[in-house]
């Protein structure tokens, strides 16, 4: 059967995101998945599966290298864990493919746990260190996150009518929504000032336009929703999860696919997620959002490749306060990349916990009345994956 | 024997320096003599010129000391694998020898022969010399210049040198230098040149005829110019604009004397060499350009030092750079349906073409946490092909977007004591 409706979504927990002095990678996998597994009201021992994403073991000592992280930390042999890395949409993917399982009918119960250590090595050292020393010796050389993502501002800024005071607005935004978070990495509110004061990290793009970088954990439970409407627990149902892949991580630099103003498999995502759940007016159909909020820049682009807005009109849509608290279109209400931090394996799983809250109705101080379904997204690499999924109340 | 200059081409950084006589070519810390000496074999007419059959490199400032260099300037700029291939490490007179080689080779039929040679300063004792190349081909017939080699001078004698593995040039006693050093050398070919060059050249004593140029080149330009004027020269004024191009600048002041014969000689340590330099009427208009390059450039105080290499500590494989030389090296991709697909797609197999060098910027973006660099610019490139191209913007220009801009090759980090070059954006110019 397809995934898309038949797949719920039982129990989901995070840990507090940050800089985690005090916790191993191992430990935040466990409390993750062990508060996931708290919440669907299962004993561990029901679980029949796993699945781990880890985008970059080597900041953790090759810890979430393979599966094996899961067994370690939770003691969950002989049962069989994979491991999925797929940039920054590793987390929804993890989900993804524990979904596909109970969608086969292979298994009743499993586990999507997604865990990042990143800050057991300096900011630099943990992603663009690693990124300019070990990637291809000549192709796309010189690249860092920060400085593929401000190629999109820059175009971006040229082309549409949008300021950088409108790309600090995002981080001002996301900012206010994550004092409402408790797991976020920052729960302070920002001014435009501050961000455009912020130490400049690749122009236009300062400090503060940027994800943080960040360690933590988030998990799910999944089960058939058959299995979840019997239990008579509390569930959010996986209505659609989409993954499209458009390229490979250096020739999609050299392709010209790309406009620099948006993502095209972003779009491509989203075609086949809304298709899966039905949607044909996000704007419409959808009660909030969680996407991909990498940089100030990815926020405005992704209002548009997500079909929140007409293209170019990104920064119309921030501006006219839809996406804020209290908007028509609420977008990252946790606080996004921009304010939890990013630990890329478990983003995606915070994500999808965030959206099933929200249709739960337990989100909190962040609670969007009435919402009964909305969407969370994640972009990897060099803009050539992306995960959308759509959750929805029962 | 004889043999025809064809062409010749000279690659001069943009930013000029001043220096205690002039100004001098400063080359970033992204340029090497491979890069330099690449730019110029690639600013050669060559679809007006026969393929090369050799190639001779000569430098005192090769980006390795063992290993070869010339290799590398014959992948970039696409000349074959059956090129014969061979360097000149020795002395700044280097480029006079590789000329007197390359004869030796056209006149064996060995084909058309391509002589380059470049110099990047090593250290700040380097005071006279500045960077550049110059790209020679020489054939059998139909050229610019008749170039006459001859005759030679070997002695054992050290005025500038360094041992195996020192980076900066170690210098002798100035007063010996210049009392026994290339000068006296340089007299000495110049008086063998007029016993072996027919009249009219060799009426009046030392010098050639007046009708003649002397051009001599040494270690100092000072020297060097002051026994060019004693002999009835002119002097060199290009050191004054350029600053010594080593091995390159004897190949850099024949390009400029095509206006006319000149004797052409070369010395440094106990080593001379001289070459007889008959022009056409024709190639004055290559002087000419060779002259309006040196009046180019941009004039600067100084260039930033080399960016810390703290942290950055690139991959690299042997085996990766030698597979991939082509899609590095020459920016080469597959044909396929007309287009080319770069990097070459795995598995496809079809003609191989090179991306166009040639585009203007879609977007760009100045990054400062980059480990490389203290701040670099990156860019997006739409090729006048239709493909695309991203890299780094060469260091000391900024792009911006629209800006019509070229792709040229240069040094990119040297990751695991392995040189990895590739190319990168510069404005149109």
């Amino acid at each position: 059967m397809p995934i898309a409706g038949q797949v719920a979504i039982i129990g989901s927990a995070a840990t507090r995101f940050g800089v985690l002095h005090d916790r191993g990678y191992l430990e935040l996998l466990a409390e993750a998945a062990r508060g996931a597994i708290a919440e669907a009201g299962i004993e561990q021992d029901e679980l029949e599966a796993a699945w781990l994403g880890t985008a970059e073991p080597l900041t953790a000592a090759l810890l979430g290298d393979a599966g094996t992280a899961v067994t370690e930390a939770l003691d969950f042999a002989p049962r069989p864990v994979t491991r999925v890395s797929t940039f920054c949409c590793t987390g929804m993917e993890a989900v993804r493919a524990a979904a596909m399982s109970i969608a086969a009918g292979e298994y009743e119960y499993v586990l999507a746990v997604g865990a990042e250590k990143m800050r057991d090595v300096p900011p630099r050292g943990s992603l663009v260190a690693r990124t300019a020393n070990l990637t291809h010796p000549t192709l796309a050389k010189g690249r860092t996150a920060p400085g593929q993502f401000a190629l999109l501002a820059n175009r971006y800024l040229h082309e549409y009518d949008c300021t950088v005071e409108d790309l600090a607005a995002v981080a001002v935004k996301n900012h206010a929504h994550a004092t409402h978070n408790p797991i976020a990495q920052y729960s302070e509110p920002l001014t435009v000032e501050a961000v455009l004061k912020a130490p400049r990290v690749a122009e236009p793009l300062g400090l503060l336009d940027c994800t943080p970088t960040t360690d933590g954990a988030a998990a799910v439970v999944l089960t058939s929703v058959e299995k979840a409407r019997e239990s008579r627990c509390p569930y959010a149902v996986i209505e659609a999860i989409a993954l499209a892949v458009v390229d490979g991580y250096y020739a999609g630099f050299f392709h010209d696919y790309n406009d620099y103003l948006g993502f095209r498999v972003t779009r491509e995502a989203a075609t086949r997620a809304y298709r899966q759940a039905g949607i044909t007016a996000p704007r419409e159909q959808l009660d909030v959002v969680e996407c991909h909020d990498c940089f100030t820049i990815t926020e405005l682009i992704n209002y548009e490749d997500l079909g929140l807005c007409d293209r170019g009109e990104g920064a119309q849509l921030l501006r006219s306060g839809a996406t804020s608290t209290g908007g028509d279109m609420p977008v990252n209400l946790s606080g996004g990349l921009q304010a939890c931090g990013h630990p890329v394996g478990a983003t995606g799983v915070r994500m999808i916990k965030e959206v099933a809250d929200q249709v739960l109705g337990r989100a909190g101080e962040r609670q969007v009345a009435g919402a009964r379904r909305g969407a969370a997204h994640t972009l990897g690499g060099p803009g050539v994956a992306s995960c959308v999924a759509v959750i929805g109340a029962p | 024997m004889s043999s025809q200059l064809l062409s010749g081409a000279v690659a001069l950084p943009v930013d000029r320096v001043p220096t205690r006589v002039g100004r001098r070519c400063a080359a970033h810390y992204d340029q090497d003599a491979v890069t330099l000496a690449a730019e110029a074999v690639l600013a050669l007419p060559h679809e007006e010129l026969p393929t090369p059959a050799a190639l001779l490199f000569a430098s005192v400032s090769p980006p390795y000391d063992e290993g070869g260099s010339a290799q590398l300037i014959a992948e970039i700029a696409g000349l074959g694998d059956e090129l014969f291939c061979a360097e000149l490490t020795a002395t700044p007179r280097d480029g006079v020898a590789a000329l007197r080689l390359a004869d030796a080779l056209v006149a064996a039929d060995a084909g058309p022969v391509l002589v380059c040679a470049a110099h990047v300063r090593r250290s700040e004792s380097e005071r006279d010399t500045g960077d550049g190349a110059v790209a020679l081909l020489l054939g059998d017939r139909g050229g610019l210049a008749t170039l006459t080699p001859g005759p030679s001078h070997s002695e054992e004698l050290r005025d500038r040198w360094r041992l195996a593995g020192e980076r900066a040039p170690r210098e002798a006693d100035a007063s010996f230098t210049e009392e026994l050093g290339p000068a006296r050398i340089a007299r000495i070919v110049a008086q063998a040149a007029r016993e072996r060059v027919p009249e009219p050249v060799t009426a009046g004593g030392a010098a050639p005829s007046p009708d003649v140029g002397l051009l001599i080149t040494g270690p100092s330009a000072r020297s060097a110019a002051r026994v060019e004027r004693a002999l009835g020269g002119t002097g060199d004024r290009a050191a004054a604009r350029t600053g010594v191009l080593g091995a390159a600048h004897p190949l850099l002041r024949l390009l400029l004397s095509l206006r006319g014969p000149a004797l052409l000689v070369a010395a440094s340590g106990g080593l001379g060499d001289a070459c007889l330099v008959e022009p056409a009427d024709e190639a004055a208009v290559l002087a000419g350009d060779v002259e309006g390059q040196l009046a180019d450039g941009r004039e600067v105080p100084s260039l930033p030092p080399p960016p810390s290499q703290a942290g950055f500590e690139p991959y690299a494989s042997g085996p990766r750079a030698w597979r991939e030389r082509a899609q590095d090296l020459r920016l080469e991709g597959v044909v396929r349906d007309g287009r080319v697909l770069y990097p070459p797609p795995a598995g496809i197999e079809g003609e191989r073409r090179p991306l166009a060098r040639t585009g203007s910027v879609v977007t760009c973006a100045r990054d400062y946490v980059y480990p490389g660099a203290d701040s670099l610019q990156m860019a997006v490139v739409a090729l006048d092909d239709g493909n695309r191209f991203y890299g780094q913007v060469v260091a000391g220009e900024e792009v911006e977007i629209g800006q019509q801009v070229r792709l040229v090759p240069r040094r990119l980090h040297a990751g695991g004591g392995l040189v990895q070059y590739f190319w990168k954006v510069t404005p149109c110019r």
